[in-house]
């Protein structure tokens, strides 16, 4: 579904992705876990198309054709999601206005009639309230007021009503207390298919006890220096992100 | 939005109470209105109407036209006006009649007075509804009421464009509500500009409310005519004890005149003023409110939303003054500026001495989104009472790359994203109407300025 190879990204005239390599298949939960400034939110971004990156080296073919030529909403209509690790609040538009433009707008590309506005609130509200999310939110304006909580659910949220191929979650753990936490990984859970991949970006361990990875991946200074299973991230909490620094890169890119 | 604080901003706090200067066209601009004034067709007036004409004639001649000179117009130019002879309007039909009005009426049902170009239009009003509240200024002016409704000094004082309107006036809307009644529907009052030469049209329209009264008033100024034209109308609103008036005003239209809009506005004890100003087009938009919050308890709330595209200058120019104790002002200012456009709103709130416990909020924002845009916002507050709990703010900004970014990444279009971020800036504003019809109108319009007239009325029904 996606393969990355060779990405190098920068931000203003800082070179922060230096040969990032990572192949996802349909199905599959993958980690990637860092230190702070190791360049797992540049990396999501980078996938979602923020206009503030720029790629300098590298490919990145998502469902066979190159991603990186797409604009930020042409990935998200190819089925491409990304939950942001700081969801930005937008005053004066209501969520569910939000969402229904997206979600046409998503729908058109795969060919769907739009979805009016009753059919759209009565689907909301079902997804809601299994996100454990009071229908109020429906009117709210978007994120505006909204806690950590709530804004890492809302997120969740417009996962769900976008149904995407690839999702990235950026972090969606920081900031949640343990409540919050295991209710935005319930949902994720329930997103889990044998055709949707998923990368889950963060920086401790204890999200991944609730969403379970397939494969966990160590970032570092820009590129992948370990890969392995699930226990790898539990061998991080242990020891620290310094145990792979000093064991060097002996298990780059063995995924 | 990003918002910058004031050092970003053009307008800076200045003296007000300036008194208008003399303009150097003064002579040129006092013979061209002579003309005008001689060429007006009247019935006899009454003695004490000719002598106000006289008296406020000669106030004009006195300043003449307002130029950039003037502190109070540094942010419109009615420059053009010289350049064009303007001739006194005469009685003309709508091309396209009723049909060409309705998608500017925001309810076909309630009572309306129509004019165009100052001239009332009896075929596209619709009084049958409206009762004995409803009349036109002409023909009134054998009654004592009118004479004091029109004969109000305070009117003209240093406004060389309001001394104008009472030099020329024609005709008007004359309402005079009940004390203690509550009317349902709101009065409407279209005042259309049409036709491709330049006139000059002056209404001046008067707004009397009992004690008690409650009603709400849409005017609606309809720009369907060429260049040049000048357009200047007064409307004076008496609001006695305990009354509530809800005023809202929209100017639409494709057609570019030069537009003043005056609003005077007097409160008595606990009586409630609210108005929404909704302002788009092109040409020149000038809003000149001055409200006077004369005895205690009484509050005003002003609201406003400029749309400025292409060439467009839109003006508001606000005044508020507290006389008295314990009473009440909110301001709320919203801007957008693209094309060439130029949007300024200039604010000031004047707490007199012994108007102690005045509750004051003055707030300007404005959004720029073409940086040949220019937007500028002078907030003004000058305090002569020491109890008092005033502030103003203002900002200016751009829209947040971040934020479209954000709607961007959930598959909208960068077109529809600004769109739909604009028209979150601007829905604190058009909430403000209490009506659900006034505010699906004042959405429909922001459609039109963002040319997505028909795709956009689904949606809304979700906010």
């Amino acid at each position: 579904m996606l393969e990355i190879k060779n990405l190098h990204a920068r931000v203003e005239d800082r070179e922060i992705l230096k040969g990032f390599d990572l192949t996802v298949k349909a199905g599959e939960v993958h980690a990637i876990m860092g230190p702070n400034g190791s360049g797992k939110s540049t990396l999501s971004r980078v996938l979602a198309g923020h206009p503030g990156y720029q790629v300098t080296a590298g490919t990145v073919t998502y469902q066979g054709k190159n991603l990186l030529e797409l604009s930020a909403e042409a990935r998200a209509r190819a089925g491409v999601f990304m939950a942001f690790q700081y969801p930005t609040e937008i005053p004066g538009v209501s969520n569910a206005y939000f969402l229904r433009a997206a979600l046409n707008a998503v729908r058109a590309e795969r060919g769907l009639p739009e979805m009016d506005a009753m059919e759209f609130l009565e689907m909301l509200k079902a997804k809601m309230k299994a996100l454990e999310m009071d229908s109020s939110f429906a009117s709210r304006p978007v994120n505006e007021g909204f806690s950590g909580g709530e804004k890492k659910r809302n997120e969740i949220l417009q996962m769900d009503v976008l149904e995407p191929s690839l999702a990235i979650l950026d972090e969606t753990d920081s900031g949640l207390d343990i409540d919050a936490l295991r209710t935005v990984s319930e949902g994720v859970n329930l997103l889990r298919s044998p055709e949707r991949a998923m990368i889950v970006v963060t920086h401790y361990q204890r999200l991944l006890s609730y969403i379970v990875p397939d494969f966990v991946h160590v970032l570092l200074d820009g590129k992948i220096v370990k890969s392995g299973k699930r226990e790898l991230a539990l061998e991080l909490e242990e020891k620290g992100y310094d145990w792979i620094r000093t064991a060097g890169t002996a298990g780059a890119g063995a995924h | 939005m990003t918002g910058s604080a004031l050092p970003a901003l053009r307008g800076r706090a200045r003296t007000s109470m300036k008194i208008a200067e003399r303009s150097p066209h003064a002579e040129q601009d006092t013979a061209a209105f002579e003309s005008l004034r001689n060429s007006a067709l009247r019935e006899p007036e009454p003695v004490w109407l000719a002598e106000l004409r006289e008296k406020a004639f000669k106030s004009f001649s006195e300043h003449g036209l307002p130029d950039i000179h003037d502190e109070e117009w540094r942010y419109a130019s009615l420059e053009s006006m010289r350049r064009v002879k303007l001739s006194a309007p005469v009685k003309m039909d709508l091309p396209g009649g009723f049909a060409a009005l309705k998608p500017f009426l925001p309810e076909e049902s309630w009572p309306r007075l129509v004019f165009i170009n100052g001239i009332f239009a009896p075929s596209l009003s619709n009084l049958s509804t409206a009762g004995p509240a409803v009349s036109r200024i002409q023909g009134k002016w054998k009654e004592r009421e009118a004479q004091e409704m029109l004969a109000d000094p305070n009117v003209d004082q240093n406004r060389p464009l309001s001394a104008l309107n009472t030099v020329l006036f024609s005709d008007g809307l004359c309402l005079e509500l009940e004390a203690g009644r509550h009317y349902e529907h709101p009065f409407v009052l279209v005042d259309i500009a049409a036709g491709s030469s330049p006139v000059s049209s002056a209404l001046r329209h008067g707004v009397k409310a009992g004690a008690g009264s409650r009603a709400s008033l849409v005017h609606v100024i309809l720009e369907l005519g060429g260049p040049n034209s000048f357009h200047n109308g007064v409307m004076t609103i008496d609001l006695a004890e305990n009354t509530v008036l809800e005023h809202a005003v929209f100017r639409l239209g494709p057609g570019a005149p030069l537009r003043i809009a005056h609003v005077d506005c007097r409160q008595q004890k606990g009586s409630r003023f609210v108005s929404n100003v909704f302002g788009t087009g092109a040409g020149l938009f000038r809003n000149e409110m001055r409200v006077s919050l004369s005895q205690p308890q009484a509050e005003c709330e002003l609201n406003g939303l400029f749309l400025g595209s292409a060439a467009a200058q839109l003006n508001e120019h606000v005044r508020v003054d507290h006389l008295a104790p314990e009473c009440r002002s909110q301001q709320l200012w919203k801007s957008v500026a693209d094309g060439q456009s130029r949007v300024a709103v200039e604010g000031l709130v004047y707490v007199h001495p012994g108007a102690q416990k005045t509750d004051a909020l003055q707030q300007i924002r404005s959004l720029l989104l073409s940086a040949d845009a220019v937007a500028d916002a002078k907030p003004q507050l000058e305090i002569y009472a020491d109890d008092v709990k005033c502030s103003h703010g203002a900002a200016l900004g751009q829209l947040d790359e971040d934020s479209i970014f954000y709607l961007q990444s959930r598959g909208i279009g960068r077109e529809t994203a600004i769109r739909m971020l604009t028209e979150g800036f601007a829905a604190d504003v058009t909430e403000k109407f209490s009506r659900p019809e006034l505010r699906a109108f004042a959405l429909a319009q922001i459609q039109t300025y963002f040319g997505t007239g028909a795709a956009g009325g689904s949606g809304h029904e979700n906010r």
